[in-house]
């Protein structure tokens, strides 16, 4: 008997091999989205605004709503969704002795599909962007976007900034993972996901409020002192953790013989 | 066959589905109505309209839920349509081959009759469920601001004179929105309509049911990469857009009831559910 850590390991790999062509075809479709957005940055901030943009800008500028919330969000959760069902039955249930633990389970699961996603959509952004020549970083020099957004140099390199939008992606999915989680308890509502994703996309700021989309990003300005990044991180995890006691709640009564 | 159809459209109105379809629609509504309805009628009373006749106040026709397509609420209900026009009934068929209610069904009458009302039904309920919230906003917009000509001078939606059926929204702005209604209540039933033709595609209800989303959001990503907003459903259905290309919501109307009638029908007639 496999360790939980690597049954559920084993239970994500085994889900990426048999839901191949969706994946195949999200990695297709999120390649679409995300060179067509870093072609209109780089016309944008290149050659209408006349500014030295670099792969470090590109990965900042495509965590906007269109790439990732309508583009790749929903489109993402599918095959997620696929993977997840077939492990959904009775006898799973019955076989983990307890609903928190198969909860507990499906959570560990999301955490792998997450972070999988996430690095992958960071690795399709890189090398996009870096098929258009771009430099790596450029933010020690004063023609930079990053200059004009956050009005300071400084001196990084691209792992800092690929590792921080990764758990700003990281936060974003599991967020909506963990919703996925619950709802396949009651597939009735399932569809809510989605309805979910759609209002995630569509709000927008309010009163200076940020929500979703507009919260859980690396921005320019906040660059320089990165406790803010780690306040907003926070909020994920607490909202994570708060979904989590919710979902517990949800299935705690729930008839899996249904 | 009236017998059929009455029995199916009585299933088709009266489920749990369509009330969940008419709470999802009407939440949006109501919260435009708070977001956008009420500030502009007390936007309109602030107005000093006699010291400044220049002002034009706010109207029903641009106010509406579909009437500005700025607003969160417009855009969210538009790209949530699909789900809302399946909840009621799109996803009946697969849930009748799947209780085996189709095979009791099958020994009674001819597969064509019933295939054909479920149809009309998954079709109308599909309509109704998606219109019914927009006149609920629309019922609001009456009863707060003013049913008149729309400004034509700094308008607040995107109405332009090059758009279809634009001197009858300068002239008689309700004819314009009863319009739209037809036009979304069609769009609606298409789209509950997909999900009967998409039940022979996979063996969970979830899939069926999340058809037709995707094929509008793959469509209106498509066109908004491609800068032609106004060939994306969520846009066109919108009163406040307006349609700029009429032959591009033909295509829509021909190819959805088209497609989803020949894929549902023809494949429904050999489905061996015995």
């Amino acid at each position: 008997m496999f360790s939980k850590g690597k049954q559920v390991l084993y239970s994500v790999v085994d889900g990426l091999r048999t839901q191949k062509k969706l994946w195949l075809l999200l990695i297709v479709w999120s390649s679409c989205g995300i060179w067509w957005g870093t072609d209109r940055y780089i016309d944008t901030y290149r050659y209408f605004y006349e500014l030295d943009i670099s792969v470090a800008d590109i990965l900042i500028l495509l965590q906007e709503k269109f790439i990732f919330g309508i583009v790749i969000l929903p489109f993402a959760m599918f095959p997620v969704m696929k993977c997840k069902q077939r492990s959904m039955n009775t006898q799973s249930i019955l076989r983990y002795g307890g609903r928190e633990k198969f909860f507990r389970r499906q959570l560990g699961e999301s955490i792998v599909y997450a972070a999988i996603i996430t690095m992958v959509m960071i690795g399709i952004e890189v090398v996009i962007a870096m098929l258009y020549h771009l430099p790596l970083i450029n933010w020690d020099s004063k023609s930079s976007l990053f200059f004009v957004k956050a009005r300071c140099l400084v001196s990084e390199n691209l792992w800092t900034v690929m590792i921080a939008v990764s758990l700003m992606y990281f936060v974003k999915l599991l967020l909506d993972m963990i919703v996925l989680d619950i709802l396949l308890w009651n597939s009735k509502y399932l569809l809510f996901v989605w309805v979910l994703i759609m209002v995630q996309a569509s709000v927008y700021e309010d009163d200076g409020f940020e929500l979703f989309h507009g919260l859980f990003l690396i921005q320019y300005p906040f660059w320089p002192t990165p406790w803010r990044h780690g306040v907003v991180l926070l909020i994920g995890a607490v909202a994570a953790a708060m979904l989590y006691f919710a979902g517990r709640f949800f299935i705690r009564k729930k008839d899996i013989f249904k | 066959m009236k017998k059929i159809v009455k029995e199916e459209l009585n299933r088709a109105v009266k489920n749990k589905g369509m009330v969940l379809a008419l709470t999802i629609g009407i939440v949006i509504a109501v919260s435009h109505v708070i977001q956008c309805i009420i500030p502009a009628y007390h936007a309109n009373e602030m107005m000093e309209f006699e010291k400044f006749p220049t002002i034009y106040p706010l109207t029903v026709s641009d106010t509406w839920l579909a009437g500005n397509q700025v607003s969160l609420e417009s855009f969210l209900y538009f790209l949530v349509l699909p789900i809302i026009a399946v909840l009621p009934f799109g996803t009946s068929y697969f849930a009748d081959g799947q209780s085996g209610f189709l095979r009791g069904i099958y020994v009674r009458i001819p597969r064509k009759k019933y295939l054909q009302a479920k149809y009309i039904a998954a079709f109308i309920s599909g309509g109704l469920a998606v219109v019914l919230p927009l006149l609920v906003n629309l019922m609001f917009a009456l009863v707060l601001l003013p049913n008149m000509s729309a400004a034509t001078i700094l308008p607040c939606n995107r109405m332009e004179a090059v758009n279809l059926f634009y001197t009858i929204y300068d002239s008689y702005p309700l004819v314009y929105i009863f319009l739209f209604l037809c036009l979304d209540f069609i769009m609606g039933g298409i789209f509950a309509c997909i999900g009967l033709a998409c039940s022979y595609l996979s063996d969970y209800k979830i899939i069926v049911a999340i058809c037709p989303f995707f094929i509008q959001l793959t469509v209106h990503i498509i066109f908004s990469m491609l800068m032609k907003m106004e060939y994306s459903s969520v846009f066109f259905l919108q009163s406040g857009y307006g349609i700029s290309a009429p032959w591009v919501v033909l295509l829509y109307i021909v190819i959805g009831i088209g497609l989803s009638a020949a894929v549902f029908l023809k494949k429904g007639e050999k489905e061996d559910v015995f």
